[in-house]
């Protein structure tokens, strides 16, 4: 195998992020960025600095940085969501059907900004047109920094953010604002904000009965072990039946054999289907 | 086949006007390469009669699915370096790529290459993550499965384009909108290749249990490879697209489970990434096709 694809595999095994071989000019650049601020020659060079130098931790860290410079918009990675209106809230509603609790809790874990969050809302609110007309409906957006969270609070953002958003959605949910598209309150009770570190157990016991959680891209930024942790207690926050959406090319593979793994076209979920 | 289904299939098999015969090189690299003492020339020589099927071979060759590192450029090299049996398996792609024209403007018939296709490269990744002895005849068992989808989608046209409505409205796979509309589906159409083109009881029985692999008798082991393989392909957008309200747990599929009780690597393997790693097979998949297509 050739040292690139040595370094490739590394990554995968310490982060989850894995960079299929038709991405390699991305990877690539990427690992050479890093290699150049390092000062270091070659791919095996920073192979053997990632696996054994002293400061590996940061390093891989600031690779991982590297690697997710990602400006996130609304609706990013649409398949996803499309499971989440065709499959997910359809299948959870059924599920309810004979109780009288109508309620779907949903958490996005490391939310940032909030795009994710109001994404979410965006088609709760359309579904609460229609099948989830008069059901309690609240998604709990959560990140470690509270500066991220007075953004998604205030809800204004730019161009970019919004290039993906089915134009109908734009025209219902966001008015235009010097500042850029602001989130109107139609959107806005739908939504919670709070900061949280997602490696407080304490704080983790208080996050209970969810239906989705969507944790994309966030726990690329832990090792094995916290990941372990982690995902051990958004198993324990699921409600039973409830879904797990992790980044489009994570994967909880020898980190959690309690979900069952669910292909979608275009992409795959988690599902807690027992309690141990 | 019950009788009803069997008045429907013959009133379908009645609109194919001319029945397209086997591709005549294609007839005598099949009689060659079960020849054990064949020779490598030989099988060069009747290839290279057919100029257009040449060029397209080499091209398919030199894609990425075969993981050559040097480029091909001649027959004969492509038959030392992949074998008779690869080699084959080649020809049958390219020469079945254009036995049937196009007369459907809603379904055109590369599009269900371009899914058997998927279907052959997966099946053989399958077959060699499991260690089934014979990957070459999984992936000819994939590109071969939705063969009686050309019959229905190009000869059948009138209720072909009913089905197509139902499965775009519904988000149902073909399977279930063929058998409603219609009455019979794709999958009935094993034993009539059987008797027009000589496919193998084996062949036979892949396309008619794709759908249905825990009623395989011949070979079960061969048909839940390429029904694994079809569901990777639907997962993974080498289908037709409309498919969204499919949601699959490998795990619990019967073919699966299957394969599973043959070979303890199954369960081992790491789906995530496989799943992830198919998106190169898609993209090469369509390059293929399309250039494959192109000088058509």
């Amino acid at each position: 195998m050739s040292d690139l694809l040595k370094l490739r595999d590394l990554v995968y095994e310490e982060t989850g992020m894995y960079f299929p071989d038709e991405k390699q000019y991305y990877f690539e650049s990427r690992f050479t960025r890093r290699m150049g601020e390092l000062g270091v020659k070659s791919f095996i060079d920073y192979f053997r600095f990632l696996k054994n130098d002293a400061g590996r931790r940061e390093e891989m860290n600031k690779l991982i940085s590297e690697l997710t410079i990602n400006e996130t918009s609304f609706f990013r990675n649409m398949p996803q969501f499309t499971a989440l209106q065709n499959l997910v809230i359809p299948e959870l509603m059924k599920a309810r059907e004979n109780s009288v609790l109508k309620r779907l809790k949903i958490w996005s874990a490391g939310c940032s900004s909030g795009e994710e969050v109001y994404t979410i809302a965006m088609i709760l609110d359309h579904l609460s047109q229609g099948p989830l007309k008069g059901w309690n409906l609240e998604i709990t957006g959560t990140d470690i920094d509270s500066r991220v969270l007075e953004k998604a609070q205030k809800g204004v953002y730019r161009e970019y953010a919004v290039k993906n958003m089915p134009q109908e959605y734009k025209d219902r949910y966001l008015e235009k604002t010097g500042e850029g598209y602001k989130i109107n309150d139609t959107l806005r009770k739908y939504a919670r904000f709070k900061s949280l570190n997602l490696n407080d157990d304490m704080a983790m016991v208080f996050m209970k009965g969810y239906d989705v959680i969507f944790c994309r891209n966030v726990l690329i930024y832990f090792d094995q072990e916290s990941k372990k942790r982690v995902i051990q207690k958004f198993f324990n926050s699921l409600v039973l039946g409830g879904y797990l959406f992790i980044g489009f090319s994570e994967s909880l593979f020898q980190i959690s054999d309690r979900f069952k793994l669910i292909h979608f076209p275009g992409g795959m979920v988690y599902q807690k289907v027992a309690h141990i | 086949m019950t009788e009803d289904k069997q008045i429907i299939f013959q009133q379908c098999i009645e609109k194919v006007t001319h029945i397209p015969t086997l591709p005549k090189v294609l007839d005598r690299i099949l009689a060659m390469s079960s020849d054990p003492d064949v020779e490598v020339e030989d099988i060069a020589d009747a290839i290279l009669q057919d100029k257009v099927l040449t060029a397209r071979m080499i091209r398919l060759v030199n894609s990425a699915f075969w993981g050559i590192r040097r480029e091909i450029v001649s027959i004969r090299e492509a038959i030392v370096y992949l074998g008779l049996q690869q080699v084959r398996n080649i020809v049958t792609t390219v020469s079945l790529f254009n036995t049937f024209q196009s007369r459907n403007p809603l379904f055109r018939v590369a599009t269900i290459w371009e899914h058997g296709l998927g279907c052959a490269m997966i099946s053989r990744r399958i077959a060699e993550i499991i260690k089934y002895p014979e990957p070459e005849k999984a992936y000819l068992g994939g590109l071969l499965h939705d063969i009686g989808e050309v019959i229905l989608s190009q000869f059948c046209i009138e209720q072909f384009d009913q089905v197509i409505d139902l499965v775009k409205d519904q988000k149902i796979g073909f399977y279930d909108a063929e058998n409603q509309i219609i009455g019979i589906s794709h999958a009935d159409f094993g034993e009539w290749f059987k008797a027009q083109w000589g496919f193998s009881d084996e062949l036979a029985e892949v396309i008619t249990y794709h759908h249905s692999p825990d009623k395989a008798q011949i070979n079960p082991e061969l048909v839940s490879i390429v029904s694994l393989a079809n569901l990777f392909c639907n997962v993974r957008g080498l289908d037709h697209h409309y498919y969204q309200l499919l949601k699959v747990s490998f795990r619990d599929e019967p073919a699966w489970r299957k394969l599973a009780e043959k070979s303890s690597v199954l369960n081992k393997m790491d789906v995530e990434r496989f799943t992830l790693d198919l998106d190169s097979v898609v993209d090469e998949v369509k390059q293929v096709v399309k250039e494959v297509y192109q000088d058509a």
